[in-house]
């Protein structure tokens, strides 16, 4: 019956999986939606498995684009030598009648094998880079993690078979969309269950206490390493669907701020939550593309004048300021401090707009404006500063996201 | 000299210590017992600045100053020896009497410190040795001595006692009488109830951050309630 | 083994002491940015991640300064320009003052409020800033075509040349003879009249000017083989300036941090924050003097190094490299620990430098990352940190 059950869910998420493919493609002009989607489905993958190590385990990793870099050169360097010979091989061209469509058939056996290919060899980096954890811990720990990272990026900047500075050209090109989404369901499984069962309390007391937990008998490297493992090998299996997706990869589709991004959606969704982690992923991967797209009806992009900006930031700057306050001085009821932290920032959202039209009086700063796309790694950085410094602990902080617990709560304060 | 009155203090969400008030006359010895997480250090660290207090009103020497940062109240002329010593152990003694003085800027610092020096000359043979190179009660005289170098109007103990052997207790206990001989006003904090209550004009009871019983040391030092809690019966 | 000794065989034993001075003068800027990272983290703790930021907003204020004094491209394109040691002292000067500034409304805005809070959020709050000051900054600095600090700004444009090793004597014997050859047979040709890009010439003209084509190739060849016999450093005035200064700025700190009061309540802060308020330090006061300090040395290191170093041309981004570099350099010496930052980034340049040596300078950026996970790995607490594993 447990087997049965399991296999609905599977066969579930693979229906659930291919009907979100269709729905999508059967749009028009769903080029740009469709590559929305994918990346999407990859940066929930990342985020996630980012979040076993940091935020289940509480290990400090911030060079997750390392393993994603990893499945993806592993991947474009088998496409690069063996794709041609597996697709002639005699027993592939016999699978390959199986299927409705020969090359359907093919391509999905070697996205498969690719996955794993590219899994495994991000699960040796892992476990190259779980080892230091072993000794180091937080910030430390941290910099090693991102001086590997670079150094991967380096290395493969440098190694003319893997494409220099330019990168590797991927054939065939793959459009794997309901994949990509069955890989992001496999993780949240994969990090739900084990949450959700005995195996996963060792990676909770190793985030909270190290010796107290080796103290009740954790093994603690055993659990850090496997953290890493685990979380490496989704990265590079979505490494691996990037690379067969864009068709090629290249040093910069890894740099820092890629690792710096999918941390900050686990910060944002809350270090520790899987559904954090998801929606974190989903709100940072869509807003800047939101924002990237920002235009009038004649398609220019519309602007911000420098007046509007500093408006903005002049009042967002006295509403944080006060909402720490806040935070940190009321002690009356809870739900009259949620209704004062909210009645700041909506006073402060009003009052930017017309300190703006203020400020734009002045010529310098009405004459000087971008549009909303060159300004969105500014707003991330910005965004990443702000939830900082008033909810360190995320969106969900430790929790995940339920509907039961939020209509309960009211209930329950009341009583 | 020291007027506490109604004082609130709070760790987050967790209650510390609830409607403190005392009084610190000017020229006493006065001691707050009680046992460990009774709230004893909040009360000093309160006093320093250190902690805010939610409710309640601090006044010395007639100034409030339950909002003054802790760096203004050593200038008031308020000096602790915190718990567990605290000493500068990465800095030679000599450098962590100099901080003591931070504050000062008169003439009279190296004729101050000859006068401490005198006091504790085994702090003086250490002049140059690191700090953190000294034994545990060479320690606690160090943290006195940077503590006196602010000239203080009154000296907080935080548990100058602990972890000592009991004949560096009795060394303690009777430089605490001979610095409140010399007009040193003394506010201090002790686990140790009999000597803490032998020394003191006047003392309090502290009980998971409540003031439970008040009065002079010799009249707690025979009251049944406070003999059976800490004097051993 | 075999490719080892090949390596080894590629090697050029010439070129290496003035790789070893190259790499202390730019070790020299490593550790004055090294010092920010471990003066900042001694007191809160705290990975100063937007430290490379500030010393990118350095250089930028250095190159404003240097525009504002004449040497913009505009300015250059007409006549001459004539730079005088004040102009360095002023550009210097503001550059620090500038980035002070910036450290201190960074501490006060970013990192004030996040004390208390988990190290890991201080250190994300970092990151953020440090992406702020490099994507916001896009928006008001100049960044395309990448400006640059005018070299004519530094009015010591020379260099002095220290011989280790003179050139081999035969060598400059056979560079005289050919040297005489070719002029000879120049000489020869110039009176014949003899067109050297004809083609049809007769045949005793054509065998002459070939004789001048073979000796003026050999006087070439000798040239470089005398070169490589011989070896000598090359000290740019300006690297000797920058060299100087970086030393002074160290002697100063170090004697603010060991002998004034100033430097004590420092080092009280630093290690812990409620005993030195006990003492009547400000702390806060005594926190934004340290990113205030640490943040001028970036500025004066910035200013040098756009000015007179071997520097890149100025984006928001350039100073992560540095950052990078200069933070491991304060691991490497032990972070916390001034003296181990100073080392820590004299031997990171050294290192960058020796693997440019030996051909790899495509690696050079890579090195730091290895030497840092070498050191947090064999000896976390640095060269002359403390050896204790810190526990968090």
């Amino acid at each position: 019956m447990f087997y049965l059950k399991r296999f609905g869910w599977v066969i579930l998420a693979i229906l659930l999986c291919v009907g979100f493919e269709s729905v999508v493609t059967s749009g028009k002009n769903f080029d740009y939606v469709y590559r929305m989607c994918v990346l999407a489905g990859l940066y929930v993958t990342l985020a996630v498995s980012l979040n076993l190590i940091n935020g289940i385990t509480g290990q400090f990793s911030i060079g997750h684009a390392a393993f994603y870099q990893v499945g993806a050169y592993i991947t474009g360097f088998f496409a690069a030598t063996g794709y041609k010979g597996f697709a002639s091989n005699s027993l592939v061209q016999q699978l390959s009648h199986i299927g409705v469509n020969a090359t359907w058939t093919v391509q999905g056996l070697w996205l498969v094998m690719m996955v794993l290919a590219g899994a495994a060899g991000a699960a040796v980096a892992g476990f190259v880079v779980g080892l230091p954890s072993l000794r180091l811990k937080g910030d430390y720990l941290a910099i090693v993690t991102l001086g590997f990272g670079e150094i991967i990026r380096i290395v493969c900047q440098n190694q003319p078979a893997l494409g220099g500075a330019y990168g590797m050209k991927i054939e065939p090109r793959i459009n794997s969309m309901w994949f990509v989404w069955l890989l992001a369901i496999l993780c949240i499984a994969v990090c739900r269950n084990l949450l959700k069962t005995a195996h996963g309390l060792p990676f909770l007391a190793v985030r909270e206490d190290e010796v107290a937990s080796s103290a009740m008998g954790v093994d603690v490297t055993k659990v850090k390493v496997t953290a890493f493992v685990i979380g490496a090998a989704f990265a590079g299996a979505a490494g691996a669907l990037l690379g067969h997706f864009e068709g090629f990869v290249s040093p910069p589709m890894f740099k820092m701020e890629v690792s710096f991004m999918v941390l900050t959606m686990v910060v944002l969704g809350g270090t520790g939550s899987i559904t954090g982690s998801t929606v974190g992923a989903l709100l940072l991967f869509g807003i800047p593309e939101w924002l990237r797209q920002i235009e009038d009806s004649h398609h220019n992009p519309i602007l911000v004048s420098a007046g509007s900006v500093l408006g903005f930031a002049i009042m967002l700057v006295a509403a944080v300021a006060y909402v720490r306050h806040l935070i940190h001085h009321f002690h009356g009821e809870k739900k009259a401090k949620t209704q004062r932290i909210v009645g700041t920032f909506a006073a402060a959202l009003v009052a930017q707009f017309f300190l703006g039209m203020l400020l734009n009086l002045v010529p310098a700063l009405r004459d000087k404006s971008w549009p909303y796309a060159d300004l969105r790694w500014a707003i991330f950085a910005v965004t990443l500063i702000v939830l900082m410094l008033l909810r360190p602990q995320g969106m969900f902080a430790h929790h995940e996201f339920s509907v039961a617990r939020f209509f309960k709560r009211p209930k329950e304060a009341a009583a | 000299m020291l007027t506490i009155e109604g004082l609130h203090v709070y760790y987050g969400a967790i209650r510390a210590l609830h409607d403190v008030s005392l009084e610190v006359r000017e020229g006493e010895v006065v001691s707050i017992i009680g046992s460990n997480g009774a709230g004893k250090s909040t009360l000093l660290r309160t006093v320093s600045g250190l902690l805010r207090p939610r409710q309640g009103k601090i006044t010395f020497m007639g100034k409030e100053i339950q909002e003054t940062p802790p760096d203004q109240i050593v200038r008031l002329g308020i000096s602790q020896s915190p718990e567990g010593r605290k000493i500068f152990t990465n800095m030679t003694v000599f450098e962590n009497l100099q901080l003591g003085a931070y504050t000062r800027k008169d003439k009279d610092v190296a004729s101050d410190l000859e006068k401490v020096m005198d006091r504790f000359p085994r702090v003086r043979e250490r002049m140059k040795q690191s700090a953190g190179t000294m034994s545990g009660g060479e320690q606690q005289m160090l943290a006195i001595c940077r503590a006196l170098m602010s000239r203080p109007k009154l000296l907080l103990l935080d548990e100058p006692s602990m972890g000592l052997a009991p004949n560096l207790v009795t060394e303690i206990f009777s430089i605490v009488k001979e610095l409140n001989a010399d007009g040193t006003t003394i506010l201090l904090v002790e686990q140790n109830a009999v000597r803490a209550l032998e020394v003191a004009h006047r003392a309090y009871v502290l009980e998971t951050g409540d003031i439970v019983l008040g009065g002079t040391g010799k009249d707690l030092l025979t009251d049944p309630k406070v003999k059976e809690a800490y004097l051993g019966g | 083994m075999g490719s080892a000794l090949t390596l080894l065989a590629g090697l050029d034993p010439a070129g290496l002491p003035q790789q070893l001075v190259n790499g202390v003068l730019l070790g020299g800027i490593y550790a004055l940015l090294a010092l920010g990272y471990t003066m900042v983290y001694g007191v809160l703790r705290l990975i100063n991640f937007a430290h490379g930021e500030v010393f990118m907003l350095g250089a930028y204020t250095s190159l404003f300064v240097s525009w504002a004094l004449g040497f913009s491209p505009e300015a250059m394109k007409s006549g001459s320009h004539q730079s005088n040691p004040m102009n360095l002292v002023i550009m210097i000067l503001v550059s620090m003052t500038v980035c002070a500034l910036v450290g201190v409304v960074i501490e006060l805005f970013a990192y004030r409020p996040m004390r208390g809070s988990s190290r890991i959020a201080s250190l994300i709050t970092a990151i953020g800033v440090s992406l702020l000051l490099q994507y916001g900054g896009q928006l008001f600095l100049p960044t395309s075509p990448p400006p640059s600090i005018s070299d004519k700004v530094n009015p010591y444009s020379g260099s002095w040349e220290i011989p280790l090793k003179s050139a081999d004597a035969s060598l400059v014997a056979a560079l005289a003879k050919a040297r005489t050859e070719a002029k000879e047979s120049q000489a020869e040709i110039d009176r014949q009249h003899i067109n050297r890009f004809d083609t049809n010439l007769p045949p005793a003209q054509a065998a002459l000017i070939t004789t001048v084509e073979t000796s003026e190739r050999q006087v070439h060849d000798l040239e470089a083989k005398i070169n490589n016999s011989s070896v000598k450093i090359n000290l740019r005035y300006g690297q000797l300036i920058m060299l100087g200064s970086t030393i002074v700025l160290m002697l100063l700190l170090r004697h603010l941090v060991l002998k004034t009061p100033i430097g004590r309540a420092m080092r009280a802060v630093s290690h812990d924050f409620d005993s030195a308020s006990l003492m009547g330090v400000n702390v806060n006061q005594i926190v934004t003097l340290t990113f205030m300090i640490g943040s001028a040395l970036a500025g004066a290191g910035a200013m040098m190094y756009a000015t007179l170093g071997d520097s890149p041309a100025l984006n928001t981004f350039y100073g992560s490299l540095p950052g990078v570099k200069a933070f491991v350099a304060a691991v490497l010496g032990g972070i916390g620990n001034i003296p181990g930052a100073v080392l820590g980034g004299l031997l990171m340049g050294v290192a960058e430098n020796l693997v440019v040596w030996a051909g790899y300078s495509q690696y050079k950026d890579a090195v730091a990352f290895v030497i840092l996970i070498a050191v947090l790995l064999l000896k976390p607490g640095g060269i002359m940190g403390s050896s204790k594993v810190e526990k968090v």
